[in-house]
């Protein structure tokens, strides 16, 4: 199957899950880092690249003039939609497109912003790239995501662990990596903010479906390392009874030579 | 609704990057160049090349 394909497949099947209390992606508080990292200005027409239900562009909007939402989920900007009415926000545009072919003029945005995404690009230089080009020079792009562990030992062991979980994951880069993706593609880093999020890991599990066969094979190579076993890099705890484990996210600002 | 008009300055061929003809009353953005037309789906265009539809040349 081809990617695109599989992006697609995941996320429609995702979509409604999205919005559910205790996700980690829809966490205000985290929600809110990102908006203050970000260098935002009321006079700012910004894209959010790969905006799945929306999350970041409406804590975005409020701050901005407009913000243009895109994503190749049709469930997911339908979703992405009714929650922003809901909101009551007038100045979010919506539409159908690919990170790695996107539909605008070279330099038409004051800032382009994607959040958990690059981890599932297959070459994600294709679309820092795109989101380059129709950023103005001289102005940021802000890549959020998830991080590998920059232990070498485990990176593979934490992405196979992504990817049983969730087809669509391709690879998480570390810190150093994303540095150097954004870098190589033409963008001079101004500033990294990287932080752990504690994940629960039945809602984790429950958010993309995974079928119990599969979560009992993640949960049980995370217990295996709770009890002194291979370590998998998803750094894993229990809390009341529950397991849980570290993400790290990290929001990177580059600015566009 | 129709289209955000300082959203079509710039809207362009994801495919070629160049200039779309927005056909209001049909919900198209058409690409001469590709010959491709792009569907407006409850107000979302649908800007993706593999759900474009092939203008004939006829």
């Amino acid at each position: 199957m081809d990617h695109n394909e599989t992006i697609r497949r995941e996320f429609t099947h995702q979509a409604e899950s999205f919005g559910k209390p205790g996700l980690t992606l829809s966490s205000q508080e985290y929600l809110a880092w990102m908006v203050d990292i970000l260098p935002l200005n009321p006079e700012f027409r910004v894209l959010d690249v790969a905006t799945g239900t929306g999350h970041l562009s409406r804590a975005i909007a409020p701050h901005v003039s407009q913000v243009v939402a895109i994503d190749m989920t049709p469930k997911m900007l339908e979703k992405a939609k009714e929650e922003a009415a809901k909101a009551g926000l007038g100045n979010i545009i919506f539409e159908e497109g690919d990170a790695a072919a996107l539909p605008y003029q070279d330099n038409s945005f004051d800032m382009v912003v994607s959040r958990l995404a690059i981890h599932h690009f297959e070459k994600p230089q294709l679309q820092l790239r795109e989101m380059i080009r129709v950023c103005k020079t001289d102005h940021a792009v802000g890549i959020i995501d998830l991080l590998s562990p920059s232990d070498q030992s485990v990176i593979e062991t934490y992405n196979r662990l992504e990817r049983m979980r969730d087809a669509s994951h391709t690879l998480a880069l570390t810190k150093d990596q994303l540095a150097e993706a954004m870098e190589a593609a033409g963008l001079s880093i101004s500033g990294m903010d990287s932080r752990d999020i504690q994940v629960d890991f039945g809602l984790w599990a429950e958010m993309t479906a995974t079928d119990p066969h599969t979560k009992g094979e993640i949960s049980k190579e995370l217990e295996q390392e709770l009890r002194g076993g291979a370590k998998t890099g998803m750094r894993p705890f229990m809390q009341d009874g529950k397991l849980k484990f570290l993400h790290t996210w990290c929001v990177a600002i580059g600015i566009k030579k | 609704m129709a289209l955000d008009k300082e959203l079509l300055e710039i809207l362009v061929c994801p495919k070629c990057k160049g200039d779309l003809v927005y056909k209001e009353a049909e919900y198209f953005l058409i690409c001469n160049a590709c010959k491709l037309k792009y569907p407006i789906q409850d107000d979302i265009p649908v800007m993706l090349i593999d759900k474009a539809i092939k203008i004939d040349k006829s």
